[in-house]
């Protein structure tokens, strides 16, 4: 991949800057649940956006395609500022680094790319020759020879990151058990006017996979600090599930032992406790069930640029589910939004 | 960098951004304005670009989850979902108490947003006139005979004072707010046209056709008798000359708490700040700038002190500086200045002395409604803006001497309410901006049947109908400086409060009118089928009406500005946002806060 370098204004950086980045406070106040500690973005505001990928503002005929991705390295010591940094990255050729470039007189150099929507990336910054990560964005990979690098997604990327095939697993049948997608009625509206069942599949099937590609995304950025209650709760719902079913694994198990696992963990049922929910590494189940809730509803009806509601679908659910009076949809989401994922003719995502 | 101004602005919302545009189109004259938020873009205006910073999202109005850390706070380790323009609670912590005790804890409650803007970004554009009675609700209640509901011990009206100004002299400042900001809506229904017309024709842009929805409410205000007219909304549905904007479609449901990509919304960067630059007046806005505390010298600010974009020190100097970064921040960036200098800016402003009104008499609205789900018919509720129909009826006086009320309030419907799915599950069933997700999470029997039985009652369904009432102004209502440093080493605003019983009696008076409302207005429905209720008795809520905390008044024993919202003490220095208002209003306040703030500007020399 070559990345292309893209002007923005200054202000545009600044923008994404300032909030989060400027400050003099040096307590650890943005480490929810300590997953931070001791690092400098225990210190600042979301680190996690950051590199910023935004929309790719450009007039190509394929600009939807794409997103702009911008570097920050904020300068620590404005009295001893680096000459250079550079980003090394597998964005663009890993033996060319492009550089940053420091914005006036400000704390900040920054680089913004034009780079495919749904990939990922690793990166690193040279900064006066020196290697190293990004000290910011928390996202990083470390590799079989112990190299740590920095690393970002783009919009709708989806290929695992947080999860392990059989953590999907689950979280799939779970999530599909909260969202209505999967209810008798969906099922027989989607079979009846979706098209034919195999229309009505597909919904239900997309978007509960949309929503655990969300929930692997969102905990590896914007919420990394349940990514611990979703690895510790998985293993446990695990182990209970094969407990209570031994001849399938969870993903061919009947619907029956999720709707039975949703109850217990919604009731804090003590069966749950007998076959292997351990209160000291998580305490409440139910915290847990909220958690996924939360989640999966977000997920479903996010913006698909977040991973989850593929192509809109979960809007489309609504939209030809809900009618008016009028006999047209009581949910016209298509209008508000931009092409060609919606149909306004004003607003460009 | 330019260091010197005729006037410096702190804040750009709908206090600072109206003195702005007057003092900027006076000839020769220079003004500056520091703002803390960034400069977000509408479609049109990015240099060589296309999109707006601003998105069609939901995850940008509330979308990931926070936890809050602040140490010692009763809600420490909970969540909190804040908007990509509102601030980290964890760097810039509001905290609440009430006044039994109860907290700390943080909020974003009181909050609108640091943007280019403030809060007239995310507003919903309720753009409401304030009663006549608004403006003396002291001499109002002074020859008044009703006893007053919920007032045992009568002292609900100790601390009301009139404003100092007349609705009368008030009406030519609404004028021009409601022309230059770009407002729908209509004036033929408003009760205050009775007394004092408004011009022919008024300031107001044609309506766009209401959402269906809202014509039950419609049905149901006159029904109860009540004279109705559309809401007067801040968006434009024509081409909007002061501003130089066209319209176009602005009904899409993204209204409350987005800030609008294509600028219809009259957000006072789009409006009044933006035009003013095109046309090459002598204003600089700059963005990412946070003020930390003003110098004076004797009854002089003489110095503005800043952060920059880099967290760098900063200042300017202003013949005038007029403070307009919400009632609030205000406050305490005045509280900030005086533990500054003590003995100098201190005293002039009366820090911390007896009998001092700074941060008192601190203000929200009573607020509540009534909400009902239409049976078996279905509306998109996506096609709409923020409300359709308003009535005055329950701020005359003879509703008020019929039900024992001080003061009373708007009401209107909503219309874009919960029309976005997220929103939807979000709101449901929490009780204010700090129980996002609260209620819908917890709600286990919401899931697959659960959902769609949910949504089949209530997705597009609801029509709602709310009131926005004057508060009960208190002593004991304030704005303190708490320890808790935020990320520049100053003092947070701890923000002390509670309703009076009086309050109370407002709301539940107001909320069962919204209920005869709707049921006068929705054909087969039951009292049980309609919920109604108030903030009373959740005394966090502020819901971004952040007002008083610095009134004016006509001395200065009873206020901290004077008539023309100088801070008393200070030959320079004013005050023009939320926190000037000695009683709150019987309506959303924004457009009489910009108004002022064109009344103030008048007075500045
Ligand atoms: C979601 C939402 C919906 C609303 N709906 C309505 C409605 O329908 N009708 C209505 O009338 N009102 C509504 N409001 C309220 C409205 O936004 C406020 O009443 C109004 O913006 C207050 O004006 P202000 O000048 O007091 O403060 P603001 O408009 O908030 O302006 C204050 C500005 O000062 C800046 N600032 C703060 N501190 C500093 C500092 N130290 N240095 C530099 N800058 C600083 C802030 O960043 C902000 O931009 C709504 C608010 C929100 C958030």
């Amino acid at each position: 991949m070559v990345a292309r370098r893209i002007d923005k204004e200054d202000q545009y950086v600044l923008n994404l800057c300032t909030k989060y980045l400027a400050r003099i406070n040096t307590d650890e106040r943005h480490s929810a649940y300590g997953v931070d500690a001791a690092t400098p973005r225990a210190r600042i505001s979301e680190s996690w956006r950051f590199p910023v990928v935004d929309s790719h503002d450009g007039n190509e005929p394929d600009a939807y395609e794409w997103n702009d991705v911008t570097f920050v390295w904020h300068i620590a010591d404005l009295s001893a500022p680096p000459q250079s940094v550079l980003l090394l990255s597998t964005c663009h050729r890993l033996h060319e680094p492009l550089p940053l470039v420091r914005i006036g007189d400000t704390a900040y150099f920054a680089l913004t790319v034009k780079l495919p929507k749904a990939t990922r990336y690793r990166y690193l910054f040279i900064v006066d020759g020196k290697l190293t990560a990004d000290p910011i964005n928390p996202q990083t990979q470390t590799f079989a020879n112990g190299e740590t690098w920095s690393s970002f997604f783009t919009s709708a990327y989806n290929q695992p990151i947080s999860f392990e095939r059989w953590e999907f697993a689950i979280l799939d049948r779970l999530t599909r058990h909260i969202l209505p997608f999967n209810s008798t009625e969906a099922q027989n509206y989607l079979g009846r006017e979706g098209g034919g069942g195999n229309v009505g599949h597909l919904y239900r099937l997309d978007i509960s996979v949309g929503v655990a590609n969300f929930i692997d995304k969102v905990v590896a950025r914007e919420e990394r600090h349940r990514l611990y209650a979703y690895k510790t709760c998985l293993e446990m719902l695990d182990t209970i599930l094969r407990r209570r079913e031994t001849r399938a694994p969870p993903e061919a198990m009947e619907e029956s032992l999720f709707v039975e696992l949703y109850d217990d963990m919604a009731s804090g049922a003590s069966a749950l406790f007998e076959h292997g929910w351990d209160r000291s590494r998580y305490s409440d189940p139910a915290d847990f069930l909220k958690l996924l809730r939360r989640h999966a509803m977000t997920g479903a009806f996010a913006h698909p640029k977040y991973g989850g509601n593929p192509g809109g679908m979960a809007w489309a659910y609504l939209s030809e589910h809900f009618t008016g009076d009028n006999g047209k949809t009581a949910f016209d989401w298509q209008r508000a939004q931009e092409k060609p994922l919606g149909t306004s003719v004003e607003y460009r995502g | 960098m330019r260091d010197q101004f005729d006037i410096v602005i702190i804040g750009s919302g709908a206090g600072g951004a109206p003195v702005a545009y007057v003092h900027a189109r006076r000839k020769d004259r220079s003004v500056l304005v520091l703002e803390k938020g960034p400069l977000l873009r509408t479609q049109d205006e990015q240099d060589g670009g296309n999109l707006s910073d601003f998105k069609r999202d939901e995850m940008f109005n509330a979308g990931a989850e926070r936890i809050i850390n602040v140490p010692g706070m009763t809600n420490s380790g909970h969540p909190f979902f804040a908007s990509h323009i509102e601030p980290d609670l964890n760097d810039e912590p509001h905290i609440f108490s009430d006044l039994a005790g109860n907290g700390p804890r943080v909020t974003i409650e009181g909050y609108t947003a640091q943007v280019v803007g403030g809060g007239t970004q995310l507003y919903g554009g309720v753009s409401l006139r304030f009663a006549e009675t608004d403006f003396s609700l002291a001499t109002f209640n002074a020859t008044r005979t009703v006893p007053l509901k919920g007032d045992p011990t009568r002292d609900a009206l100790r601390h009301v004072i009139d404003w100092p100004i007349a609705y009368k002299n008030f009406i030519p400042y609404y004028e021009k707010a409601e022309r230059l900001v770009g407002i729908n809506g209509t004036s033929s229904g408003q009760a205050k046209s009775q007394n004092f017309p408004f011009t022919t024709p008024d300031q107001y842009q044609v309506p766009r056709a209401p959402n269906p929805i809202s014509l039950y409410a419609e049905a149901g205000m006159k029904a109860c008798g009540f004279d109705t007219y559309r809401t007067p909304l801040a968006v434009i549905t024509d081409h909007h000359a002061p501003s130089g904007r066209k319209a176009g479609d602005p009904l899409v449901g993204y209204v409350n708490r987005y800030g609008d990509p294509l600028g219809y919304k009259s957000s006072t960067w789009v409006s009044l700040l933006r035009p003013t630059i095109r046309k090459g007046h002598d204003l600089e806005v700059r963005p990412n700038c946070t003020v930390t505390h003003l110098v004076s010298n004797g009854r002089k600010v003489t110095e503005v002190h800043y952060r920059d974009e880099s967290g760098r020190e900063r200042i300017v100097r202003g013949t005038y500086v007029v403070v307009a970064c919400s009632a609030i921040e205000s406050v305490r960036l005045m509280m900030l200045s005086a533990e500054h200098d003590r003995t100098g800016f201190g005293k002039a402003i009366r820090f911390e002395e007896s009998g001092s009104h700074l941060g008192r008499y601190f203000l929200t609205h009573a607020f509540g409604g009534a909400e009902v789900a239409i049976k078996r018919h279905r509306f998109d509720k996506s096609i709409s803006l923020d409300s359709d129909f308003a009535t005055d009826a329950c701020a005359q006086p003879a509703f008020l001497d019929e039900h024992g009320l001080w003061a009373g309030g708007a009401i209107y419907n909503n219309t874009s309410d919960q029309c976005l799915p997220i929103t939807l599950a979000r709101t449901d069933g929490s009780t204010d901006l700090d129980t996002f997700w609260a209620g819908f999470s917890g709600d286990m029997a919401k899931r697959g049947d659960g959902i769609i039985d949910w949504l089949n009652k209530d997705f597009g369904t609801r029509l709602s109908v709310s009131f926005m009432a004057n508060q009960v102004p208190r002593y004991d209502n304030r704005i303190e400086l708490h320890p808790t440093l935020d990320k520049w080493g100053r003092k947070s605003a701890h923000i002390i409060k509670d309703w009076h019983p009086h309050d109370g009696a407002v709301m539940s008076t107001l909320a069962a009118v919204c209920e005869d409302i709707l049921l006068a207005g929705v054909p087969g429905a039951t009292r049980d089928d309609i919920s109604e209720g108030s903030v009373y008795g959740n005394a966090v809520r502020v819901a971004n009406h952040i007002l008083g905390g610095m009134r004016f008044g006509e001395t200065e024993a009873e206020s901290v500005l004077d008539t023309d919202c100088r801070v008393w003490g200070f030959e320079n220095l004013y005050v023009t946002d939320g926190a000037f208002m000695p009683t709150s209003g019987g309506g959303n306040p924004t457009l009489t806060i910009q108004a002022n703030a064109f009344r103030v500007a008048d007075l500045i020399p």
